[in-house]
């Protein structure tokens, strides 16, 4: 048996338990909402187009080091706020402090009204009115796109349809390449894609039909199969490892808002996203059409960097590099970041790197 | 005017009472009550016979209940009565089920039957696929089970000094197990069975409700579904339209002065 617990540790372990578990009980009742509040950089509602806002963050820094402004844009799997977690967890602060004129595109929350919104509302409708809003009030005649996960693709499809309209093309997690990454890598990468391939076409048709929008419960339930014992034991086991520090503690509290807040996603998009590109890979085919034209990744001629982290178990890194192949720049820049999916953003490891990269590289193609 | 409670349940009232005739007059081989005078329409002798049939298959049962001897028989009641026996694949309901609601359609006669019908076999398949895939899922357990026995009792394995040492080796064995399950091909099909046959139920249900709604002059769901539509197209047409006449508007208009933060 391998089973050998010295009696006298087993007490010490007991009693080390007890006392965290004291003080993890007096922390917890002493933090209140405002101390787990995210996304709190302060920002002005600038445009607003039916449940889409664009907001422009409050400068931090006294001058603008860059002129070409940026703008932010998330997907629909999730919000907008992971970029600007808490104050020491911010790409935004990151970008702020460094002088960058900087915007951010909310989806909203969609309802059952949005299941018919598509992919070409999103992308030429509202994230072009965005665009073109920055571009108007800030006198430029084009903007930098930051896109994240599926905001990438967005961003992407957009800059390839509206080469004219952007300076600097900025993709982070984002996959391209929808069907790679999962041979030989680690068994809990690359599972959203078998998850979405293991449904028949029409079985993502009916389940749209049934719920309107494609459920935000159901994408967290489909992404704690990633990692099932951490999603089983995080309010006990995970917890308990760092509720008797207060830092470590309204990290993961702040982490786990961030987790809840995850809407739905328009059914119809949705439809678009599972089907198009997740089950038949169109976009690094060639084939992906938006209102009927397809989107050539040939004409995103501006400037690329492509940021991908090295153990995303969401989007695997060789789905994201799959870019490099398909752009029409030469000036492509590819970055790996220690870390996950979302460790690429809120982990302390990466904070300082993620922002210090985006910013000198914007930088020097200003 | 009448409450909606009121007339909610007036409107269950009289739906008890006709379904209790429309099976009477199935089980006699009578024409539904809902339906016209004269001659049984064609395929009221066979679903009469599937209702029959139906029946006595739950006498068969309830009679297994008191089989020996006259005695109470709590291992038959419990089966009489537990639908997890119904849900079984090939059981006596089950295909009574499948066989009414297959029958033949006429026009709108015994529409909300038959959705009620199809709506309870629906929950059927179901409760089934939703009972296979918590097997696979049980059976990955018991894997991960058997892994942690076998690695606490391997006598050259580094030993295991602490109750969180032990907690950790667990979690890990675990976590591989269960994630070779959710990769594996058993798994990834019980789960999109389970997720397609709630989906086609939650559907059945909505047709359900939809006739209620008809009833009681409330717009469905597919219609303000439709409603919803109409809408994102207008929005749409009208962003278009915003699109196409914002550089016109802007090209007569001095171009605005580049603007810079202070």
């Amino acid at each position: 048996m391998r089973v050998k617990v010295d009696p006298t540790d087993a007490v010490k372990e007991f009693a080390d338990f007890s006392r965290r578990m004291q003080q993890g009980r007096d922390l917890l009742d002493k933090t209140r909402d405002e101390d787990v509040k995210i996304a709190t950089t302060p920002k002005t509602e600038v445009f607003r187009q039916d449940k889409t806002v664009l907001y422009r963050y409050d400068a931090v820094a006294k001058k603008q080091s860059i002129s070409t402004p940026v703008l932010v844009v998330y997907g629909l799997v999730g919000r907008y706020t992971m970029a600007d977690l808490q104050e020491d967890r911010s790409l935004v602060r990151n970008l702020l402090a460094q002088g960058v004129d900087l915007y951010v595109v909310d989806w909203g929350t969609p309802t059952r009204i949005d299941r018919w919104l598509t992919l070409e509302d999103f992308i030429d409708g509202y994230l072009g009115e965005c665009v073109d809003y920055i571009r108007r009030e800030a006198g430029v005649d084009k903007v930098s796109l930051l896109g994240i996960c599926e905001g990438g693709v967005f961003t992407i499809c957009y800059a390839a349809r509206n080469p004219d309209k952007v300076k600097s093309l900025v993709t982070t997690i984002t996959p391209v390449d929808f069907h790679a990454g999962s041979k030989g890598a680690p068994l809990h990468h690359g599972l959203i894609g078998l998850w979405a391939r293991s449904m028949a076409p029409e079985d993502v048709d009916r389940l749209v039909e049934a719920n309107g929008n494609l459920p935000g419960e159901l994408m967290s339930f489909v992404f704690s199969l990633m990692t099932p014992m951490n999603a089983l034991t995080k309010y006990n086991v995970g917890l308990f490892d760092v509720m008797d520090d207060q830092k470590k503690l309204l990290n993961f509290l702040r982490m786990e808002k961030w987790l809840a807040d995850r809407p739905d996603h328009p059914g119809e998009a949705a439809k678009q996203w599972l089907k198009n590109l997740y089950q038949d890979n169109q976009l690094v085919k060639g084939e992906f059409t938006l209102d009927g034209e397809k989107v050539n990744l040939k004409r995103i001629t501006m400037p690329v960097l492509n940021i991908f982290a090295e153990e995303d178990h969401i989007v695997p890194p060789k789905s994201s590099r799959a870019l490099k192949g398909q752009v029409g720049t030469k000036d492509y820049t590819e970055l790996a970041l220690p870390g996950g999916h979302v460790g690429v953003f809120v982990s302390g490891k990466s904070q300082g790197i993620l922002g210090k990269n985006i910013f000198g590289w914007l930088k020097s193609h200003s | 005017m009448k409450g909606f409670e009121q007339q909610s349940n007036e409107w269950l009232k009289f739906w008890n009472e006709n379904q209790k005739s429309l099976f009477q007059a199935w089980s006699e081989g009578k024409p539904s009550p809902f339906a016209m005078h004269g001659e049984p329409p064609p395929g009221t002798e066979v679903m009469s016979d599937l209702m029959k049939r139906s029946m006595e298959d739950w006498a068969s049962l309830a009679k297994d209940a008191w089989a020996q001897g006259g005695k109470f028989d709590p291992a038959a009641m419990r089966k009489l009565f537990d639908p997890a026996e119904w849900k079984r694949a090939g059981s006596h309901f089950d295909m009574g089920l499948e066989k009414l609601t297959e029958g033949p359609t006429y026009a709108t006669l015994w529409d909300l039957d038959k959705k009620m019908l199809n709506t309870q076999k629906l929950w059927v398949e179901r409760a089934r696929d939703v009972e296979h895939y918590w097997e696979v899922i049980q059976a990955a357990w018991s894997r991960a089970l058997e892994r942690f026995m076998k690695q606490l009792s391997d006598p050259k394995a580094e030993p295991i000094k602490s109750g969180r040492q032990m907690l950790d080796a667990w979690l890990a064995t675990a976590n591989g197990a269960l994630l070779e399950m959710h990769r594996s091909k058993e798994f990834l099909e019980a789960q999109r069975r389970m997720t397609r046959s709630s989906t086609e139920y939650r559907l059945a249900e909505r047709e359900i409700a939809e006739a209620f709604c008809e009833m009681h002059h409330i717009p469905t769901r597919s219609e303000m579904d439709e409603v919803q539509r109409v809408v994102t197209e207008l929005r749409r047409e009208i962003r278009a339209m915003k699109r196409v006449k914002a550089p016109a508007a802007a090209a007569s208009r001095k171009a605005p002065a580049k603007r810079r933060r202070k």
